[in-house]
């Protein structure tokens, strides 16, 4: 048994002797990790020059930027298209430089906002030379990624959602070239358009050098062509999983496939679908593949709408593109 | 509950010269405790020169809860062969409900069992504490936090534009 009992009489030690601004900088962070990265540059560090401090000089905090707004303040940032910019009254570009400041060299993973653009990613990357990951959500033009990349040759996982629409052939060959230590390609490039030329669609993604790190790619949205694919893959000699999201033009053979990468695993995901724990559930083995079953894609008249609403689509020569058919 | 009476007590000594008798299971709750009792099993009196008494009682309390609920859960689980789901739940709720109530004081003692839970290791403890903690921050001003923690703004107003004022990038062309 025990004699314990709350004791409501008992003496308190003196209010002034409990500082919430001295508390020591490990339990600060505690609360801070709690609060995430949003929290903090939007509120912590601007309560005292203590906890600024602590989160300033916490290595690991900054491991890793998440501008994604992973945060119920602003899980949803709209935007407003005709202005081109975040609805917010958040200053997101200025906290987004104060954690590329802080974390320096120190931030392996870098997640950016939809808010990013080509000069704030540049002042991003030219921070953190060491990244090793790297998501892309925002609508950055290709220059601009391909430019970042060149600085970044610690590079080994690479996620790219939706750019700007780009002239075909570029990415893979860009990639190859710029990030020769990739492992992990994600591109979602649903909104991809190959050009047209006399001899039929030319290949949209290009062909990369050879890129004989990559373990894992996974590719969303018909932004390749079957033969393209084969071709990319014959450069890809050490690639385990190949992932195809919302494909509809593929149609994998298992001996095209096994007689470039060996070691391929290949998974067919439905369109948009790519969170992690949908994998198990429709994961197939290295099988031969009809893909045709898989043609839940984007409508392209979708596709189609949002290109020519994009107020920057006209700094490209859109007659170029092609409107890919089903 | 009926406990055995061969139990074993341990007495914890707060930095105030109070003691407190609890049984070993209780102790354990405390990392820090649990340790000293594996490296030499016949201590049965423990100071705690970083703990006052009330902030130490108090920390007690929450142990002993949560041991009560573990054993409480444990004897259902023997009882049935296993545990229903929604009896879980609502256990599960219920101690929820209880670390809430646990949770309604002041900043300053909240800060003391931060402290407190920090140097004992009472994991859960001080995981609550700092969610807590967290949460008092959460969609604040940075004006209201220092009102509610007590804090003195100390930052100038220099160094709150600092950071604005940082080398501002220079565009650079693409090759």
């Amino acid at each position: 048994m025990s004699n314990v009992k709350v004791d409501e009489a008992l003496p308190k030690t003196p209010a002034d002797e409990r500082d919430w601004a001295e508390l020591h900088p490990d339990i600060l962070m505690a609360i801070f990790d709690k609060l995430g990265m949003l929290q903090v540059l939007l509120r912590a560090i601007k309560v005292c020059r203590s906890w600024r401090m602590a989160a300033r000089d916490d290595l690991l905090f900054w491991r890793k930027i998440d501008m994604e707004m992973m945060d119920e303040d602003s899980r949803k940032i709209p935007f407003d298209w005709q202005k081109f910019k975040i609805i917010s009254n958040i200053d997101l570009e200025n906290m987004t430089k104060i954690a590329a400041n802080w974390g320096g060299n120190n931030v392996h993973h870098l997640s950016t906002g939809n808010f990013c653009h080509g000069d704030l990613l540049k002042y991003i990357i030219d921070r953190t030379r060491n990244l090793k990951s790297l998501k892309i959500t925002a609508r950055l033009r290709f220059d601009d990624v391909a430019m970042a990349l060149g600085r970044l040759k610690q590079l080994e996982e690479l996620e790219i959602i939706q750019l700007f629409p780009v002239r075909s052939g570029f990415m893979m060959e860009a990639l190859g070239s710029e990030c020769p230590q990739l492992k992990r390609l994600k591109l979602n490039i649903s909104g991809f358009f190959g050009t047209s030329t006399d001899e039929g669609i030319e290949p949209m993604l290009g062909i990369p050098k050879t890129m004989l790190q990559l373990k894992y790619l996974q590719l969303t949205g018909t932004c390749t062509t079957n033969e393209e694919l084969m071709k990319i893959l014959e450069r890809c000699p050490n690639l385990e999983m190949l992932e195809l999201c919302g494909s509809t033009e593929i149609t994998v053979k298992d001996n095209d496939l096994k007689a470039r990468c060996p070691k391929i695993h290949i998974r067919l995901l439905p369109d948009d679908d790519t969170d992690d724990e949908s994998y198990d559930t429709i994961s197939v083995g290295s099988h031969e593949l009809d893909t045709n079953d898989y043609s839940s894609c984007d409508t392209d008249d979708d596709v189609y709408d949002d290109f020519y609403d994009d107020p920057y689509v006209d700094i490209y020569d859109y007659t170029d593109f092609y409107l890919k058919k089903k | 509950m009926a406990r055995s009476s061969t139990e074993n007590m341990i007495t914890l000594m707060s930095s105030d010269g109070e003691e407190f008798m609890v049984t070993e299971k209780v102790a354990r709750e405390c990392t820090t405790i649990r340790n000293m009792l594996e490296d030499d099993c016949v201590i049965t009196n423990i100071p705690l020169p970083n703990v006052t008494s009330d902030i130490l009682s108090m920390v007690i309390e929450y142990c002993m809860e949560h041991v009560a609920a573990a054993e409480k859960a444990a004897a259902e689980t023997a009882e049935k062969g296993s545990s229903s789901a929604p009896a879980a739940a609502k256990a599960n709720k219920d101690l929820e409900e209880w670390d809430k109530a646990f949770m309604n004081v002041d900043v300053y003692t909240l800060c003391d069992l931060i402290l407190a839970a920090n140097y004992l290791n009472v994991s859960g403890l001080l995981d609550l504490t700092i969610q807590t903690a967290a949460n008092l921050i959460k969609g604040k001003s940075p004006e209201q936090i220092r009102k509610t923690f007590h804090i003195q703004n100390d930052l100038s107003l220099e160094e709150e534009e600092k950071i604005r004022s940082q080398t501002p990038w220079a565009f650079e062309k693409s090759e």
